[in-house]
């Protein structure tokens, strides 16, 4: 894998996240499609296994920077490590079943962006209900968070398809090449 | 793989390890996080900035009335100015009325602070409603700091701010505090009603009022204005404009309180492409020995 091109294409795709939440949000809150999923599951997909970890590590470290959690004084503070490890486990479980993908087929990306993105967000939820086990000063509400990112990790399904062109056409820059044979498209 | 130096063998086990214990450590262990978070948002606003400007050109940012022509909405917002400016003033007199009284018994009066405006442009949004601001302690915010929209419209509060950048928590966010507000009954609002308003994450916010607390004359209607009186917050943001009541539903369970949804003159706070942050014009532990 091409690290200077995957620099480069997650930077655009966590400015693509950053600016379009209030615009793909549902209108409920917090319920709105992930960019950064279909780039993780696209990499798991392509990369070999060692690449494809670090890759789904990286990507989960600035998602957690990116990501404050509000804090019950009205402040807000960052956690790193629930989503590195969420989109980590996501992408052991795209490793484990790729072999029997059809790897350029968009739906491909599709259906393991959703699932991939329910594994991590489970794992999240999972981490910051642990610690609210203890005195935990965030704000924070399991119930209606598992809600809320099952309906995200839905939603995150129909930015993996738009996102699985580009992505697709991009494959050679990233330096991927399957070496599987595939019914939906040619080897470029 | 098996003359790799030890460091790159282990690299991933204890990233993760790191990464388990990170997660799960307090959260006065985690303020070097800020330092990383920081940088990540300036690494990321390059990027993210032009592409909220050109969907703010695409998509415009809803207002509170698009058939008023531009001269009837620089008019409406010179009303929202001076009205807020009334009622702040009007609440200010009561305020220094019990000042005044507790002079008379001994106590200090604190200095009445003037409020410096900055506009800043929105960059972008984060995970989990909050907005990006370019601007931060070298302008003298700090977490707290009011942050307003067409000049009289509360958005939130400035929740994390360092060097360059701060994060704003709306409002209307879910993960946002209760506040205190006041139904304005009348035009004049000499007529009020207190409610606390709870955030409920689709851009409006729930409070309940006490029928005892209303006059029998004066009836909570859709379309009246809710404005900020909270002890919480500071004495230059009272009376800033929350929004109007949208609907009045019915509260089954305690059928003398009227559970009211109140919605922002701005249909979506985390969309504006502007906010106005506003300060104290005089540092306040400066101006502790005066009057």
């Amino acid at each position: 894998m091409n690290w200077f091109v995957f620099a480069f294409v997650a930077w655009i795709i966590f400015g693509l996240e950053l600016a379009l939440i209030p615009i793909f949000d549902a209108g409920s809150g917090g319920v709105h499609p992930s960019m950064v999923i279909p780039l993780m599951a696209f990499c798991a997909l392509y990369a070999s296994r060692k690449q494809a970890l670090w890759a789904a590590i990286i990507l989960g470290i600035f998602m957690d920077l990116v990501s404050p959690m509000a804090h019950l004084d009205g402040g807000s503070v960052v956690i790193v490590g629930p989503y590195a490890l969420g989109y980590l486990l996501a992408c052991h479980f795209i490793l484990a079943i790729r072999g029997s993908l059809i790897r350029r087929n968009p739906l491909t990306l599709v259906i393991i962006s959703i699932a991939s993105s329910f594994i991590a967000q489970v794992v999240v939820i999972a981490i910051f209900t642990a610690r609210d086990l203890g005195s935990n000063p965030l704000v924070w509400d399991a119930g209606d968070q598992l809600v809320q990112r099952s309906f995200s990790s839905l939603y995150t399904g129909l930015s993996a398809l738009v996102l699985s062109i580009l992505f697709f056409a991009l494959a050679p820059a990233f330096g991927f090449h399957s070496s599987v044979p595939t019914r939906f498209a040619r080897h470029i | 793989m098996q003359h790799q130096p030890l460091i790159v063998r282990w690299s991933m086990p204890i990233t993760i390890a790191a990464l388990f214990i990170f997660s799960l450590s307090p959260i006065g262990w985690t303020t070097w996080t800020n330092w990383f978070a920081a940088q990540t948002r300036v690494i990321i606003s390059p990027i993210a900035h032009p592409i909220t400007i050109t969907i703010n050109m695409i998509i415009p940012p809803a207002i509170s009335d698009p058939d008023a022509s531009e001269g009837e909405r620089t008019i409406r917002a010179e009303l929202d100015r001076v009205r807020t400016q009334l009622l702040q003033t009007r609440n200010e007199n009561d305020r220094l009325s019990g000042l005044i009284d507790q002079f008379s018994r001994g106590a200090d009066i604190m200095p009445n602070l003037d409020v410096r405006q900055i506009p800043r442009p929105r960059i972008s949004s984060l995970v989990g409603d909050f907005l990006f601001i370019r601007t931060g302690q070298i302008e003298g915010l700090t977490q707290g700091t009011v942050v307003v929209v067409d000049a009289v419209q509360l958005l939130g509060k400035v929740s994390r701010v360092d060097g360059k950048t701060s994060t704003v928590l709306p409002i209307t966010a879910k993960s946002a505090q209760q506040i205190q507000a006041t139904v304005l009954l009348n035009e004049s609002g000499s007529e009020q009603a207190i409610c606390l308003l709870t955030p409920l994450g689709d851009g409006t916010l729930r409070g309940e009022i006490a029928r005892s607390a209303v006059d029998e004359a004066w009836q909570v209607e859709i379309g009246q204005e809710v404005r900020l009186l909270d002890s919480q917050w500071p004495q230059h943001a009272q009376m800033l404009m929350i929004g109007t009541i949208e609907r009045i539903e019915r509260n089954d369970i305690q059928p003398l309180r009227q559970r009211i949804i109140v919605r922002p003159t701005v249909a979506d706070l985390r969309m504006v492409p502007e906010v106005i942050l506003r300060l104290p014009a005089i540092d306040p532990s400066q101006s502790g020995g005066n009057p």
